[in-house]
């Protein structure tokens, strides 16, 4: 039970900004009172680095008041590739000394140094080998002068920040909560990216951030506006779409020796509604379209599901 | 459910003091918001209570005014001592005063008219004095043979006052009887109680 409180959930994508305000009532009960995209353009923001800070900083306070945002708490969420995402495994240990045994020999996992980055870890599942037992951690990492480009920005509307977290960790939660099964490749598409996350035993196995070229972003957005398109772009859509999963199943495949039955997308249902037919011959596996949040839409405003990605990042911060 | 915070401890640690700082702010806001609200209360309190005793203290002069308006009470208490006093010695006498009057008056002959009855206790000495007419003086010896009949009653003094007068008060003839006033005998008697 938590008292009625207004957050924002926003994301930080290749070249855009999105933002949600929420009015949460209980736990999982919730209404979306404004929303709103800013597209910054690659001179201000380039897949993920502000290039512009100054303009970065001045449009997104701009953004925040002419949308007529009023919440002063906020969870960010990065959805780009500068968040570094790798899977290690660790001897287990005494749990007081888990966290500082990860922290101290991640390097080894990570290409960059890691006093230039801000590091944090989610625990997997534990594995039994004739060593001992180990876990596999997930680590996540973002270079220190973007976190404090973020701080730096919420400092001017200004806003207090609960979190930020890689997008892939929410969708992930968001995943976990509506699929009853327990081995499935996830999919979320957005206008400019998709991930690809598998769960093998309601566990991350694997994730992927694939990022859409310019030709398909501009067919995907046509698509969202409703306008039509001509069936090569759709086949074209397509067969992307298609190629990059089964690139995922097969490298999970080879890995883990694993087959993938259960694919389950989300995200921009007006691309899924023009390539959904074949799909499962094509992709070898039950596909399942999945709503992941369905706002109270007579209390408030009722997004498109690009806005996922910050609903879930609110819920996440307040369960 | 997974959970990943890139926020630094710097900053996580500034929100948490900053956090606690405003709950302090608040619970001290909240204080003096009670402690004023209190303090006007006792004031309002303070305010109904010095009305309250100011209203008694008016009451209190109003009140001592009546009384003062009142007549001296010490004149009614002596009367009510004196009466109390007079009732006392009554009281302890050994004659039975109202009893003794009875028997008196009723052994009076038909014809006697009494005009005057006193009794008295001077100094210890217990008397009756008695002023009357008759028509004649057969009726004044009957009454003195039935007063020496009576207990309690010691030697009767007889005094001839005057003959033809109207008694002094006591009980008047009817209109029949007016032609006798002029041969009544006015007398005393002074009986001495044993």
């Amino acid at each position: 039970m938590i008292r009625r409180k207004k957050m924002l959930g926003i994301v930080i994508g290749r070249d855009e900004v999105r933002m949600v305000e929420m009015v949460l009532t209980s736990k999982n009960r919730f209404y979306i009172t404004k929303y709103a995209t800013l597209e910054l353009g690659t001179s201000v923001l380039n897949e993920g680095v502000v290039v512009d800070e100054e303009t970065f900083a001045n449009e997104f306070v701009r953004m925040y008041k002419e949308n007529g945002f009023s919440a002063r708490t906020a969870s960010f969420g990065i959805d780009n590739q500068t968040t570094i995402l790798r899977f290690a495994t660790f001897p287990k240990v005494e749990q007081s000394k888990q966290r500082n045994l990860i922290l101290l020999n991640s390097q080894e996992h990570i290409p960059t140094p890691l006093s230039e980055l801000e590091l944090d870890y989610v625990p997997l599942r534990e594995v039994e080998e004739e060593e001992g037992t180990f876990v596999n951690i997930l680590l996540c990492a973002v270079n220190k002068k973007t976190i404090q480009q973020i701080i730096d920005v919420s400092k001017l509307v200004p806003l207090s920040l609960t979190a930020i977290s890689p997008i892939q960790i929410s969708f992930a939660n968001a995943m976990l909560s509506k699929v009853t099964e327990n081995s499935f490749l996830a999919v979320r598409m957005g206008r400019k990216s998709v991930h690809h996350i598998v769960f093998e035993d309601n566990h991350i196995e694997f994730i992927r951030h694939v990022n859409l070229n310019t030709e398909t972003i501009t067919t995907i957005s046509a698509l969202i506006r409703g306008e039509k398109v001509p069936f090569s772009d759709i086949d074209s859509i397509k067969k992307q779409f298609v190629n990059s999963i089964n690139a995922s199943i097969n490298y999970y495949n080879l890995k883990s020796k694993k087959d993938i039955n259960h694919i389950y997308l989300s995200g921009v249902s007006s691309v899924y509604r023009q390539i959904s037919e074949g799909l499962e011959e094509e992709l070898q596996s039950d596909v399942n379209l999945v709503r992941l949040f369905e706002p109270d839409g007579k209390l408030g405003a009722s997004p498109p599901e690009e806005y996922d990605g910050c609903i879930s990042l609110v819920l996440d911060s307040v369960r | 459910m997974y959970t990943v915070n890139l926020l630094p401890e710097s900053y996580i640690r500034e929100r948490r003091n900053q956090r606690i700082k405003n709950r302090v702010i608040y619970g001290l806001l909240i204080l003096v918001v009670l402690t004023l609200v209190i303090y006007r209360f006792l004031i309002q309190l303070e305010n109904h209570q010095v009305e309250q005793y100011n209203s008694i203290l008016q009451a209190n002069v109003s009140l001592e005014k009546t009384i003062q308006s009142f007549s001296d009470p010490d004149t009614s208490l002596a009367d009510v001592t004196e009466i109390d006093s007079i009732i006392g010695e009554i009281m302890g006498s050994q004659v039975d005063y109202v009893q003794m009057m009875v028997m008196i008056s009723n052994s009076a002959p038909d014809d006697i008219l009494i005009s005057f009855l006193s009794m008295s206790n001077v100094d210890g000495n217990e008397s009756c004095i008695i002023n009357a007419s008759a028509l004649n003086y057969e009726s004044i010896n009957e009454w003195i043979s039935a007063l020496s009949e009576i207990d309690g009653l010691g030697t009767i003094t007889f005094s001839y006052l005057a003959s033809g007068e109207a008694p002094i008060g006591g009980n008047m003839p009817d209109e029949s009887s007016q032609e006798n006033i002029i041969n009544r005998m006015n007398f005393e008697f002074r009986i001495a109680f044993d």
